[in-house]
């Protein structure tokens, strides 16, 4: 099921009326199923390999925690990880292997075809996997205990709001607010229910209007490009992908705390990071949380942290592995995105800025306070625009033809665009340091006032209740659905 | 000779301005010799199937073809005039036109018509500077001729980027029965899905119980229309302000109108390329130099492929010309520089007369 539809509405309402009504076992499994018909809802027969890999885990980690022999309970957590990366690899990446691998063989003068067969990938696929994994994990490092009431484990897998787009929460952050419901507190519709309108408005109104429009300025052949036309794709696909995906984290947020359940916040304002360490620590801060626990730290060998949020966050390294780990965490991070050399490029690009950040950072910490934020905005905000590029672009060579465009100064501002265009992308950029300025300095001083903070809530909901009624149409997916 | 009847006026194109009417002319029996790609084709065809035996004319236009300012009793558009007097000359003249129609949709609308139509001797493609800002083909008019199945034969790269768009308006087709009201493209993300049938379901349960959910296209089209007058009303944008050409359209245009020459010239099909009539007593909103070398390069292309060139740009007088409804907020009316009055429609007839003539 997917959140910008009728459909999703109904289910909500009935969903969080019965959570409120029915007793605690009634309750869990309501959850359960309804986040179980919420993904049958896409595919149903694809429900089984979630299951799979749920049920995988469950028994994993009872028998993780039971056992006591460490190289017994080693194997065990190998198995898990090689059943859920299995199932990943076989959906999401057989494909490319198996079609770069023939390509390799192809270079010794054979001449074997590319694999003739499609496989769908099933939806939310790289979430799931990762929160099962993560759940096992935890249960290894003696983090967590092991759930053993199946429908209260299985709601945490499956979870509805967060199923197939996240954010990617850890056992101990939600298993226990299912267990024990909160007190019904009138704040949590208040709150649910802005954050879904808010989340409706990013994804209905602002998202699918500016998607015709990437869609077209994506099929102009790239060699007639200037400048500022590569600076306005990458711009106005960053803004596309910012907000459908925080639409989703805005709804799923809400979602939950409708029924009184709190998840952390999937992303902070990451186009006003002022770096690119500060960048990661706002931008799909579940999934750099969860690679900086389960991946880059422990490949570090630096202690763990078990929490969803914070991002990738620490302090400069001092070892040469630091740099191999920091290199093949990003291009791993770059292959969970999709199957494609262009997500792997993406990932060593981000990597190659933080090493360049980490290097030059002796003498970017001489500048003063306001200056280098002022500056270290000015360098990040392009620089993360143009990484998605790759994302978007399916050719690596038309990815690198526009990277060698930004340089050419001749034409640099001849336009390949209508002007439209270029006038969204300057809008969505003001709205964006706009809404970052009034959240920043302003809406802590109109919370003080109660009127005017109520006038201003009251209009806001009517207004976006109204847009989202108008455009509420099941017209596109959510991008991130597709990693 | 066979005589015109009162066309069929259509109001629904707001967009026309201020006292501009669409009228699609007709011929004696009311059979439409002017096609709309909103209509069904087949129904266009039949209706003239009986002048098809002439050596036909098909005319490639505009809104500026289907439209009236000040319409009044017995006025008629280029086309019908045309057609009136040249039927005694056994030449039929027909016209299809499209709202900013760009050269890529005529394109297409040239390979559809060259197949159905075998009499087709000339083809006239007026050439709009305006109109090479626009690319694409646009589901809203051509979805008729999709359910056709119909596909262009020519194997460049135009003819398959025009193909698959035609495709995925007829695969967006499958899943709709007659009785679902909201177009399928509204569920596209729902393809193949579950949740599909629910979502139409419940739509259609909402349609016919809250009027609200019935008219949520046309408030959304208010809302952009409305969006877009605050942005020309903010930047000063009026229907005088000049138009850049934008690079990367003009191309992808010109070569579409290259690829219809070399087909046509391929079908034994004369062309004639026109610079249609453009209001200039007032300040047009081309930039000048450009449009001069944008008439030159028709000028040359014409010559390279021997076809004949007619340029017609300065034949309506100021008077003839409409007004459009104001782009800006808080403003009535603006100058329009496409869409003109009857008379000015008969000028443009007489011009291009002796043109066709001496073709066929």
């Amino acid at each position: 099921m997917i959140f910008n539809s009728v459909t999703f509405i109904i289910f909500l309402l009935i969903v969080v009326s019965l959570y409120w009504i029915l007793s605690a076992k009634p309750r869990q499994l309501l959850i359960f199923a309804s986040s179980l018909i919420f993904y049958g809802f896409w595919r149903y027969e694809y429900t089984l390999v979630m299951l799979l890999s749920a049920v995988n885990d469950y028994f994993i980690s009872l028998l993780i925690y039971k056992t006591k022999d460490p190289k017994k309970r080693k194997r065990l957590l190998f198995f898990s990880l090689f059943v859920n990366l299995g199932l990943l690899f076989y959906f999401k990446y057989l494909l490319f292997f198996a079609d770069n691998a023939i390509s390799i063989i192809n270079l010794f003068g054979f001449n074997i075809p590319p694999p003739n067969f499609s496989i769908i990938l099933p939806l939310g696929i790289s979430f799931y996997t990762f929160q099962t994994i993560s759940y096992t994990v935890d249960v290894y490092r003696g983090f967590i205990k092991p759930e053993r009431n199946f429908i209260l484990y299985g709601s945490y897998v499956t979870f509805f709001p967060q199923l197939v787009a996240g954010p990617i929460l850890r056992a101990q952050e939600v298993i226990g607010q299912l267990k024990n419901r909160a007190k019904f507190k009138i704040s949590f519709l208040n709150d649910g229910i802005i954050r879904i309108l808010f989340g409706l408005y990013l994804k209905v109104v602002i998202t699918d209007n500016i998607a015709p429009i990437v869609d077209q300025i994506y099929n102009v052949p790239v060699n007639g490009l200037s400048a500022i036309d590569v600076w306005t794709k990458a711009f106005l696909f960053g803004f596309q992908i910012y907000f459908d995906f925080a639409a989703y984290s805005h709804i799923a947020i809400g979602s939950a705390k409708l029924m009184g359940i709190e998840f952390p916040e999937n992303f902070n304002y990451p186009y006003m990071a002022v770096s690119f360490k500060s960048f990661w620590k706002r931008w799909h801060i579940s999934l750099s949380s969860w690679i900086r626990d389960y991946l880059y730290l422990p490949i570090l060998g630096v202690k763990v942290q078990d929490r969803s949020t914070g991002g990738i966050s620490i302090n400069q390294p001092k070892t040469n592995s630091a740099n191999i780990a920091l290199f093949l965490t990003w291009a791993i991070m770059g292959l969970w995105h999709g199957a494609s050399w262009a997500f792997v490029f993406w990932g060593i690009y981000h990597a190659i800025l933080i090493f360049v950040e980490r290097k030059i950072s002796p003498l970017t910490n001489q500048i003063s306070g306001k200056t280098k934020s002022l500056l270290g905005w000015l360098i990040t905000l392009p620089l993360a625009m143009l990484s998605w590029l790759p994302f978007r672009e399916n050719s690596l060579e038309n990815v690198l033809i526009m990277l060698k465009k930004l340089f050419i100064l001749k034409g640099f501002f001849n336009r390949s665009f209508s002007e439209n265009t270029y006038i969204i992308v300057a809008l969505l950029l003001a709205l964006t340091i706009i809404s970052f300025l009034v959240h920043k300095y302003l809406l802590h001083r109109i919370k003080k006032n109660i009127y005017i903070y109520s006038v201003i809530i009251i209009v806001t909901i009517s207004v976006l209740t109204a847009l989202d009624l108008t455009f509420l149409r099941p017209i596109s997916q959510f991008i991130y659905f597709q990693f | 000779m066979t005589s015109m009847r009162q066309g069929d006026i259509n109001f629904e194109d707001a967009a026309l301005g201020t006292g501009t009417v669409s009228y699609y002319a007709q011929d004696s029996e009311n059979n439409k010799i002017h096609y709309i790609p909103k209509h069904t084709p087949n129904l266009f065809l039949s209706g003239v199937s009986k002048h098809l035996k002439n050596k036909t004319v098909l005319y490639l236009g505009n809104s500026q073809s289907h439209s009236i300012n000040q319409l009044k009793e017995n006025d008629n558009t280029m086309s019908g005039y045309l057609f009136n007097e040249l039927i005694d000359s056994n030449i039929t003249f027909l016209t299809a036109s499209i709202p900013n129609a760009n050269l890529q949709e005529h394109y297409l609308l040239y390979n559809y018509f060259s197949q159905k139509i075998p009499t087709l001797k000339l083809l006239i493609i007026p050439i709009f500077m305006d109109d090479l800002r626009e690319s694409g083909i646009r589901e809203s008019y051509f979805k008729q001729i999709s359910e056709e199945k119909f596909s262009i034969s020519q194997n460049n790269e135009l003819a398959q980027e025009i193909n698959s768009q035609l495709n995925s308006f007829q695969s967006s087709d499958n899943n709709i029965d007659s009785t679902k009201v909201e177009t399928n493209k509204d569920f596209n993300a729902l393809q193949e899905t579950t949740q599909d049938i629910v979502e139409r379901k419940l739509n259609n349960k909402l349609k016919r119980n809250f009027s609200f959910w019935e008219n949520r296209e046309n408030i959304r089209g208010k809302y952009f229309l409305n969006l877009y007058k605050t942005r020309n009303t903010i930047l000063g944008i009026s229907s005088q302000t000049t138009r850049k050409m934008i690079g990367s359209r003009y191309k992808k245009n010109m070569n579409a109108l290259k690829l219809m020459i070399e087909e046509a010239e391929q079908n034994n099909i004369k062309v004639m390329l026109v610079i249609p009539p453009l209001r200039q007593d007032i300040k047009y909103p081309y930039d000048k130099n450009e449009y001069e070398k944008f008439k030159l390069e028709i000028k040359e292309l014409a010559d390279i492929h021997s076809t004949s060139f007619v340029n017609i740009d300065n034949i309506v007088a100021g008077k003839y010309w409409g007004h459009s409804a104001s782009t800006q907020l808080f403003k009535d009316k603006d100058y329009d520089f496409m869409h003109f009055q009857a008379a000015a429609h008969k000028i443009m007839a007489d011009s291009l007369k002796p043109y066709i003539l001496k073709e066929l």
